[in-house]
């Protein structure tokens, strides 16, 4: 479980969360406005941004940012071994995204680009996975095929995952539970029956 | 028609020979031309002078003494500069307040005119070390810009990237630092050898180093020796230039590593 506690953060004279308090266990979709703090709330629980209050995650942490960040003078194959990967799993994960581990990131398009980060946090598995827009840059037949991916490798895996999504359809197709942010506060908080688009879709039109 | 790798090969090859050979012949045809004109040997000497006194030069062992100096001396002051200034940056780009404390000292350094730089140095070390210290003075401030700017040109993505991943450091620094800033500071590394030898031949002409290749040129002034003069410069415009290619080399070579 991935449990924040009385969470402030802020940005200059901007106050982002005002002691947020959550957990999340399993699967779980976080949506709202564009600068509500989808991503500060990733970067707060990756600890790559000061905050007070605490955070607990559980394992080892993965993340894919909303840009690939890969290493430009190391092959996609080689970014994916950078983080302790072996060079067979890396094959294996870079065939099932349909990238070719020799090729370098100048070589890529930006969605192939995306396709490798996503590879990168998926080859390490397990743990708490946090993802920003991952498939955003994806066409309708690739986003389909990734997607089914991720339910493959994390669907039961046990592993705790927190995504940034403005899509309410990949909320309810993934995830076991989806909240929206305003404010610094969950606002909607949707599980189980209630986890539909059309009820995410109507929480964010009145934003 | 679609042209052929063997056709692209010899047409670049013939761009990257043709041009600059075209140009310096241009230039000597110049020469040739304004030393016709003027028909002074003290003012422009003729190209077979200036080929004269550079054939005597070469057959003597003084001269060979003291461009042997001159280039130690030069290699001495863009060392120094080199690691003093990259270990600085290195350091300040840690160090928030080293960065803030260093940075008037680099601007003064930076602006201050070369001249004054040479005059003054000259005035209080020994004629030995003075052209040293001079090039060492101007070379340290630009090694730790350049530096600077190499570090500050690092994406702090890959770094945050790094972190989340856990890679270990030593790992972040051969695979993602240094591949990445290396060939940059190799090249203006290239830059800085060869105008440390002109700093050092400045500083040895002002401070009437012995055995060096300033002290030469400025005899040369003093016996109003025009020839000999530029025989010197050209010897010298000969020595950066190869001292600047090997190393564009290992640039080039650091390149290919990453």
């Amino acid at each position: 479980m991935m449990k924040f506690k009385n969470i402030v953060k802020r940005f200059g004279d901007k106050t982002v969360y005002d002691g947020f308090s959550a957990n999340f266990d399993g699967i779980t979709a976080v949506l709202g406005r564009s600068g509500c703090g989808k991503t500060t709330l990733l970067n707060i629980a990756a600890k790559l941004t000061d905050y007070e209050g605490s955070v607990e995650v559980i394992g080892e942490t993965s993340y894919i940012f909303q840009q690939p960040r890969l290493v430009k003078n190391l092959t996609v194959s080689e970014n994916l071994t950078l983080i302790g990967a072996d060079k067979a799993q890396a094959e294996k994960m870079l065939k099932e995204v349909g990238v070719d581990g020799g090729l370098y990131p100048k070589q890529l398009s930006g969605g192939m680009a995306d396709r490798v980060s996503l590879a990168r946090a998926f080859v390490r598995g397990g743990g708490t996975l946090l993802m920003d827009e991952p498939f955003r840059g994806l066409d309708i037949g690739l986003k389909s095929r990734i997607m089914e991916l991720f339910k493959k490798l994390y669907g039961n895996s046990g592993g705790d995952v927190l995504f940034v999504t403005h899509s309410p359809f990949e909320a309810c197709s993934l995830a076991d539970r989806a909240v929206v942010l305003e404010g610094g506060e969950i606002i909607a908080d949707l599980i189980g029956e209630e986890l539909r688009e059309d009820r995410l879709v109507e929480v964010l039109k009145a934003l | 028609m679609k042209r052929t790798d063997g056709q692209t090969a010899v047409k670049s090859a013939l761009i990257n020979l043709l041009f600059p050979l075209v140009s310096v012949a241009a230039m000597i045809a110049l020469y040739a031309i304004a030393a016709a004109v003027v028909g002074e040997s003290l003012v422009l000497p003729k190209i077979s002078e200036i080929l004269k006194e550079a054939g005597k030069l070469a057959v003597s062992a003084e001269f060979y003494k003291a461009l042997v100096f001159t280039l130690l001396r030069a290699l001495a002051a863009f060392a120094a500069a080199f690691v003093v200034g990259s270990a600085l940056a290195v350091a300040a780009n840690r160090l928030k307040p080293l960065k803030k404390a260093l940075a008037p000292i680099m601007t003064f350094l930076r602006a201050v005119p070369t001249m004054a730089v040479i005059f003054l140095l000259t005035l209080w070390f020994r004629s030995v070390f003075a052209p040293v210290v001079v090039a060492f003075t101007v070379l340290m401030p630009l090694s730790y810009s350049q530096t600077a700017a190499a570090l500050a040109s690092l994406d702090d993505g890959i770094f945050e990237m790094c972190k989340v991943y856990k890679v270990p450091k030593k790992k972040v620094l051969t695979k993602f630092v240094l591949p990445q800033i290396v060939p940059q500071i190799a090249d203006s590394a290239a830059g800085n050898l060869s105008f440390g030898v002109k700093l050092v031949i400045a500083g040895e002409a002002l401070a009437q180093t012995a055995a060096s290749l300033g002290g030469a040129l400025n005899l040369a002034n003093i016996y109003i020796d025009t020839a000999r003069l530029l025989a010197i410069t050209l010897i010298a415009v000969a020595v950066c230039f190869a001292v600047e290619s090997a190393v564009r080399l290992v640039a080039l070579l650091s390149r290919r590593w990453r």
